[in-house]
């Protein structure tokens, strides 16, 4: 299985945890917007940051299972994460914030 | 020494994201029990793909000498669980942090005038129903 396939594979959680919280909490715009902002910040941390670990050699990929597309030397399939992070993270903590609190 | 430098450079920002979590409530000063539930299952879930990106090949350690060489098992570090614990306690106050930058006056934004000083001169006494609001 390529990165990619098992990338899209663990995306699956986080959206239909959106997904879930979308269809019981009907969040606002502002959520949306909030969200959306988070995802930015992390994604951007993402490509800065994971291109110095691999300069550093933190950790190794296999080449051959890659797509080969690099943002700085962060591999695409790695924005996966903080996709992933800013999806699941917030759509949690909304579903298990108490109706009265909203 | 220097193969903690990785480990030292987590959990320096992750002190001061607490203490901006601290200062200004965003997640584990706004609702403990829920932080900790929401950075388990995000935690739990992170390890779940590394274990499977490890077990299908896609990647391995480094040779890198910044790292402190405890394992929590083959091809993951110590240092990965604390990157996941990392990523996960960033989004939340990240989110918060937005949250507050766009709230307007109900953040604390610094000082902005006389009733604004005002405000802030009391922030160890909520009012009731900033608690009923944020418990």
């Amino acid at each position: 299985m390529s990165y990619a396939a098992l990338a899209g594979l663990f995306l699956i959680g986080p959206v239909l945890t959106t997904a879930l919280a979308l269809m019981l909490r009907r969040p606002s715009r502002r959520w949306w917007l909030l969200t959306g902002g988070t995802i930015a910040v992390l994604l951007v941390m993402t490509v800065l940051f994971d291109s110095l670990m691999i300069a550093v050699d933190l950790f190794r990929f296999e080449e051959s299972l890659l797509l080969g597309w690099r943002i700085g030397l962060a591999p695409v399939e790695d924005l996966a994460w903080p996709l992933a992070a800013g999806l699941l993270l917030p759509s949690l903590w909304l579903l298990l914030t108490p109706e009265r609190e909203r | 020494m220097t193969s903690s430098v990785y480990l030292i450079g987590l959990l320096i920002p992750a002190v001061c994201m607490g203490l901006l979590d601290r200062r200004f409530g965003l997640a584990l000063w706004r609702a403990p029990r829920r932080t900790l539930l929401v950075l388990a299952l995000g935690i739990g879930y992170f390890l779940l793909w590394d274990l499977a990106a490890i077990a299908a090949g896609h990647y391995g350690m480094g040779q890198s000498t910044l790292m402190t060489g405890i394992m929590l098992a083959p091809e993951l570090p110590l240092e990965e669980l604390v990157f996941v614990t990392f990523l996960c306690y960033f989004t939340l106050v990240m989110w918060g942090l937005l949250a507050r930058l766009g709230s307007g006056p109900r953040g604390p934004r610094g000082p902005r005038g006389p009733r604004d000083s005002a405000r802030r001169s009391a922030p160890s006494a909520p009012s009731a129903t900033t608690l009923e609001e944020e418990r």
